[in-house]
C-alpha cells in the first residue's frame, strides 16, 4: 500500500480525463449533472401527466391548484379551458347555473378552470398571475373581484395568510419577467403581513431588500436573486410532485371527459333562473335568501340607516384603502407578463345598501374608480353596474352570485372565450 | 476469510481512476437523492382561518 498520496496520483492525459486531480469535484459535478437531468426529464414526463389529466381534474376543485401552480399552467396549455381567478363568488351557489357547472360539459367548446379561495384579494391574486410566469403571454384569464375588498382599508392579515402561498410569493420576488419597479411595490405590501414571511428567510430577506431604495439594497437583492430562484425551482418541482401523488391517489382516473354541445339561450336561461330564485327570498324586499337574512343581514336591516348616512364612513374606506394598491399591483402584473385578461367585477347589493344608509351616488363612486383604474391598463372591464338595483342578482350583500346572476356571468365567460365581448 | 479473498480486487478498483469516480459519483447521488427523499415534499398548506370580510 505505501504512500497514499502516491496511489491517488494518476500520471499524464488519464488524469485530466478522470478529473482525478480533482476526483470529488468532477463527481460532484457528474452528480449534480446526472440529478439536473434526471429531474428535468421528470419534470416534463409530469407536465405531460398534468396535461392529460386536467381537464378531468377541472371539475373538483383541486386545493393544489391554489397553493401551486402546476395545474393552471397545465390549464393555460389547454385550448379549451379558460381559467378564472378570484375569491368565493365564483364557487358560491351550487346550482346548474355556476359557471364550473354551467360550463362543465362544454356546452360551447370550452370548460372554465376556476382557481378561487375565500378571501382572495388583488394581493394574492397577483403572486398566483406571477407564477404563471411568461405561459400568460398572449392567453385570455379572467379575473373576478368583488367590491366587498374595497369597504374595508386592507386585507386582514388572516384571511391574507389563508390564501398565502409561498411559492407563488417566491415567484414574484425572484421574477425574472416583471420590472425591479413592480417587484418593490409589491414587496412593499408583502411586507405588511410578516408572519407569512417566517418560513421562508430567503424570501424575507429578498423583499426587505427589494422594498427599500438604495444601490445598497438593490445589490444584496441581485446577489440572492439566483438563490431565490433555485429556490422556486425546487418549490415548483415539489408543486408537480403533489400534483403527479395526486392523480396517482386517483387509480381508475378517466382523462376523457363528456363533452355534450349545446347553443344556451340567454335570454330564457336568466329567466328561468329567476323564476327559480325568487321563492328563496321571501323573507324579505332585497332578494336575500331566507337562510342568510335570518343568519345576518336581517339584524343589520333592523339597526334603521337613513338614507346615505353611511355614505361618508363608505367613501372614506373605499377611497382610501390599500386595495387600490394592490389592484394596481394585479393589473401590472397581468400587463408586464403580456396576458389578455377580462377584468370582471360583480355589483353592490343595491336595495341592501340602500338599506343600509348607503346611496347609490355613493356606490357609483366605486364603480367609476374601478373602471378608471382598469381602464389606464386598456383591459376590458364588465362590472355588471346594470344590476346594482336589481333584487335577484346577487344573493348577499358580499356580492355571491344568485342562479339568475350566474347566467349573466357565465353569458360574459362565453362571449369574452369567443372573442366576442362588446 | 471474505477480506483475503476480495481485498486484492477492491485495492485494484480503488486504484482505477475511473471506478474511484463513479464509487465518488454514486456517493454524492446517494446524498442529493437522500436529501431529495428528505426535502422533496412540499408543504402547501395554508393556515386555517374563518373569512373576516363579512
Amino acid at each position: 500500500m505505501g504512500n497514499t498520496a502516491q496511489n491517488h496520483r494518476v500520471p499524464g492525459a488519464k488524469g485530466c480525463i478522470t478529473g482525478m486531480k480533482y476526483p470529488h469535484l468532477a463527481s460532484a459535478l457528474l452528480a449534480i449533472l446526472l440529478t439536473g437531468t434526471s429531474l428535468f426529464s421528470w419534470s416534463t414526463y409530469a407536465s405531460s401527466l398534468e396535461d392529460r389529466y386536467i381537464h378531468v381534474l377541472v371539475p373538483t376543485l383541486p386545493d393544489q391548484a391554489i397553493g401551486g401552480s402546476a395545474l393552471l399552467r397545465s390549464a393555460f396549455r389547454q385550448p379549451d379551458l379558460l381559467p378564472a381567478l378570484g375569491s368565493s363568488e365564483l364557487l358560491q351557489v351550487e346550482s346548474s347555473y355556476r359557471a364550473i357547472d354551467f360550463f362543465a360539459s362544454y356546452p360551447t367548446g370550452f370548460n372554465v378552470f376556476v382557481v378561487a379561495k375565500v378571501g382572495a384579494t388583488p394581493l394574492v391574486l397577483a403572486q398566483d398571475l406571477a407564477a404563471i410566469g411568461p405561459s400568460l403571454r398572449g392567453k385570455k384569464v379572467v379575473i373576478s373581484l368583488t367590491p366587498l375588498v374595497f369597504y374595508h382599508p386592507e386585507v386582514y392579515p388572516e384571511d391574507y395568510a389563508g390564501n398565502f402561498s409561498r411559492l407563488h410569493a417566491d415567484e414574484l420576488a425572484f421574477s425574472p419577467y416583471l420590472s425591479f419597479d413592480l417587484k418593490q411595490i409589491a414587496a412593499r405590501r408583502m411586507l405588511d403581513y410578516p408572519d407569512t414571511l417566517s418560513r421562508d428567510p430567503l424570501l424575507r430577506f429578498s423583499l426587505e431588500q427589494l422594498a427599500k431604495d438604495g444601490p445598497l439594497s438593490r445589490l444584496l437583492y441581485y446577489s440572492v436573486l439566483p438563490l431565490g430562484q433555485a429556490q422556486t425551482l425546487i418549490l415548483r418541482l415539489q408543486d408537480q410532485r403533489e400534483v403527479v401523488s395526486l392523480i396517482g391517489r386517483q387509480p381508475g382516473l378517466d382523462p376523457v371527459v363528456t363533452r355534450s354541445p349545446a347553443n344556451p339561450d340567454w335570454e330564457s336561461l336568466a329567466t328561468q333562473a329567476e323564476k327559480q330564485q325568487a321563492p328563496r327570498t321571501t323573507s324579505n324586499p332585497y332578494g336575500v335568501e331566507d337562510s342568510i337574512w335570518f343568519d345576518t343581514h336581517k339584524a343589520w336591516v333592523d339597526q334603521g340607516k337613513a338614507p346615505g348616512s353611511g355614505d361618508s364612513d363608505y367613501l372614506d374606506h373605499m377611497l382610501r384603502t390599500q386595495e387600490w394598491t394592490d389592484l394596481n399591483i394585479m393589473l401590472r402584473t397581468l400587463k408586464e407578463l403580456g396576458a389578455q385578461p377580462l377584468i370582471l367585477s360583480l355589483p353592490a347589493k343595491g336595495p341592501l345598501m340602500d338599506a343600509l344608509g348607503v346611496s347609490s351616488a355613493a356606490r357609483q363612486q366605486f364603480y367609476d374608480s374601478l373602471e378608471g383604474t382598469v381602464a389606464a391598463y386598456g383591459f376590458p372591464l364588465v362590472d355588471y353596474r346594470q344590476f346594482d338595483g336589481d333584487q335577484y342578482f346577487l344573493i348577499d350583500l358580499f356580492s355571491h352570485v344568485s342562479q339568475k346572476g350566474w347566467v349573466y356571468v357565465d353569458q360574459t365567460l362565453d362571449a369574452f372565450y369567443h372573442g366576442s365581448l362588446h | 476469510m471474505w477480506t483475503k479473498r476480495w481485498m486484492p480486487f477492491i485495492t485494484a478498483l480503488s486504484t482505477d481512476p475511473w471506478v474511484r469516480l463513479a464509487a465518488l459519483t454514486f456517493y454524492y447521488l446517494a446524498i442529493i437523492l437522500g436529501l431529495i427523499l428528505m426535502y422533496g415534499k412540499g408543504d402547501f398548506s395554508t393556515p386555517p382561518f374563518i373569512y373576516q370580510g363579512f
